[in-house]
C-alpha cells in the first residue's frame, strides 16, 4: 500500500496527470465484487462473455454462490421456450459454481427435477426461495430439504403444489431454520393449528416467520411464540381467526420487534389466472 | 511542496465545531485543490491513513493525484456519514441519485485507490445495478472494453452458451 502511494507522490512532483485507470487492471476481487452482486441471467448471457479477463473471472466458483434467478423480465414469458431456456442457464449456473451454491432464487419455472439437480449438487443451500413456481411438488421439495441440514431460509411465494404439508418436514430436516415465509396459493388448509405446533416444535432457532392468510387459532400463536424464543419478526396478515385484543396480543407486542397484524393490508393475493395461462403453456410446449 | 499547494488553498471545512481535535488533514485532488479534513475521516480512507501512519504523523497534506476535486467532495460526504452511522438506504438512495455514469465510475475509481471498503461495496452494487438486463455490447461500452477475444476463443464460446440462447427473440440473438 505504502509503496504504491509514494509513487503517486512522485508523479504529482513530475507534474504528470496519471492515465484513467485500465477496468480490465484492477485486481481480481474488485471486478468479483461487482460482477457477483448481477443476476444469474445477466452473469452467463452478458457479464462472461464481455472479454477473455471477465469470462475467466467468471470461471471462478465464488461468482456463483448465489444463483438468484428472480429478475428474468429482459425474457418474454409468453415464448414457450422461456422456462426451458431459463431452466438451462440456472444448471449451467449450477455447474459453476461446483458444489459452492449457497442461496437459490427461482421464480416462474423450474420443476422437480431441476430442484432435485441443485440439492444434489450443493449439500451446503443456505437458502431457498421459490416464487410461482407451480411445477414443484410438496414430496420433492421435502426430499430436497432431507438434503440439506444447513438450509436457514425458506420462502414458498405462490408455488400451486407446495401446500402446508410441507411444513411438517422443514424443521424436522433442517434444524437451523432462520427465516421462514409462506405465502400459500389457496386458504382454507385444514392443518392450521397443527401447523403451528409444528412450528413451535421443530424450529427454536427462527428469528422470522410469515404465515400468510393461516387459519391459525390463539392456541397455534402461543405455541410458536413459546417454541421460538428467539423470533423477533412475525407477519400474521390474513390470519383473520387470532384474537389480539386480550393478554396474547400483548405477549406479541412485546416479544416481536417487527410485527404485521392480522388486519394490516396484504397485497399478496393469488392470481389463479395466471397459474392457469402457465398450465395451458406447458401443455402447448410438451 | 505542502506549503505551495496550501498557499493556492481553497478550503472547505468539514469539521469547525472540533477545535479541540489535532490538526487536521489535508487532501489535495489532482486539480491542486485542497480539502481539509478532521482526522477521523482520513481514518475512513485506510490508503491515507496508512500513509499519515508511514510518516509517524508528520505529514499531513496528502495529494491524491487520481482523485479530482469534483469527486473528492462525495467521498467525504460519504466517510462523514459512514462515521456519524448515517448511511441509510435513503441516503444511499439521495446519493447515487446525483451522480451520472461516469461519476459513478470516477468515484468507484477514487473508491478504490483510497481503499474505502464501505463505499467500495456500495458502488459495486450501483454498477451492478447500472448494467443489469443490458446487453454485452451495452456492458463493454459501459467499461470502454474492446470485445478482445480471438475468434478461435469466440467459436470455443458460442459452443458452450450455444443453448443460453435459443429460442430467444430474433432482435436478442442478434446482439449476441
Amino acid at each position: 500500500m505504502a509503496s504504491s502511494f509514494w509513487s503517486h507522490v512522485l508523479e504529482i512532483e513530475k507534474l504528470e496527470i496519471s492515465p484513467k485507470p485500465n477496468w480490465l487492471e484492477l485486481p481480481r476481487d474488485i471486478t468479483i465484487n461487482i460482477l457477483q452482486r448481477l443476476g444469474t441471467l445477466d452473469l452467463v448471457t452478458s457479464a462472461s462473455v464481455v472479454c477473455p479477463l471477465w469470462w475467466n473471472i467468471c470461471r471462478d466458483p465464488l461468482i456463483w454462490t448465489t444463483i438468484d434467478m428472480m429478475n428474468n423480465v429482459s425474457l418474454s414469458h409468453t415464448q414457450f421456450a422461456y422456462s426451458t431456456r431459463l431452466e438451462k442457464i440456472c444448471r449451467y449456473a449450477v455447474d459453476r459454481s461446483c458444489g459452492h451454491l449457497k442461496n437459490i432464487y427461482i421464480y416462474k419455472f423450474g420443476n422437480n427435477d431441476l430442484l432435485y439437480t441443485i440439492a444434489k449438487r450443493s449439500s451446503k443451500l443456505r437458502c431457498i426461495r421459490l416464487k410461482e413456481c407451480h411445477e414443484i411438488s410438496n414430496d420433492f421439495l421435502c426430499e430436497v430439504l432431507k438434503m440439506q441440514p444447513y438450509l436457514e431460509e425458506l420462502d414458498i411465494y405462490h408455488c400451486y403444489r407446495l401446500r402446508w404439508f410441507v411444513f411438517e418436514y422443514i424443521g424436522q430436516y433442517c434444524r437451523h431454520m432462520k427465516s421462514l415465509k409462506y405465502f400459500p396459493c389457496l386458504k382454507g388448509d385444514y392443518l392450521c393449528d397443527y401447523v403451528a405446533f409444528v412450528i413451535g416444535k421443530t424450529m427454536p432457532e427462527l428469528r422470522h416467520l410469515t404465515i400468510f392468510k393461516n387459519e391459525l387459532s390463539n392456541d397455534g400463536l402461543l405455541a410458536i411464540l413459546d417454541g421460538c424464543p428467539f423470533l423477533e419478526s412475525l407477519d400474521l396478515r390474513g390470519c383473520i381467526y387470532l384474537d389480539l385484543d386480550g393478554s396474547l396480543g400483548k405477549r406479541c407486542k412485546e416479544q416481536i420487534k417487527e410485527l404485521w397484524l392480522p388486519t394490516d393490508s396484504a397485497d399478496h393475493s393469488f392470481n389463479i389466472s395466471d397459474y392457469i395461462v402457465s398450465l395451458q403453456l406447458k401443455s402447448i410446449h410438451h | 511542496m505542502a506549503e505551495e499547494v496550501s498557499s493556492q488553498m481553497n478550503s472547505l471545512s468539514i469539521s469547525e465545531t472540533n477545535p479541540s481535535s489535532s490538526a487536521t488533514i489535508s487532501l489535495v485532488s489532482g486539480d491542486d485543490i485542497v480539502f481539509k479534513v478532521e482526522p477521523t475521516i482520513a481514518k475512513e480512507m485506510e490508503t491515507v491513513q496508512s500513509f499519515i501512519d508511514e510518516t509517524d504523523g508528520k505529514i499531513t497534506t496528502i495529494p491524491l493525484p487520481n482523485i479530482s476535486s469534483h469527486d473528492l467532495p462525495y467521498v467525504i460526504e460519504y466517510c462523514e456519514k459512514s462515521i456519524a452511522g448515517k448511511i441509510t438506504k435513503e441516503f444511499e438512495a439521495e446519493f447515487v441519485k446525483k451522480l451520472n455514469n461516469e461519476e459513478v465510475k470516477e468515484l468507484f475509481l477514487a473508491a478504490n485507490y483510497l481503499n474505502i471498503k464501505k463505499l467500495l461495496d456500495f458502488l459495486s452494487q450501483v454498477i451492478a445495478d447500472r448494467i443489469a438486463n443490458k446487453s454485452v455490447e451495452y456492458v463493454r461500452r459501459y467499461f470502454g472494453i474492446e470485445n478482445d477475444f480471438t475468434p478461435e476463443e469466440e467459436a470455443k464460446l458460442r459452443e458452450e452458451l450455444a443453448w443460453t440462447f435459443t429460442g430467444v427473440d430474433p432482435d436478442d440473438e442478434d446482439e449476441n
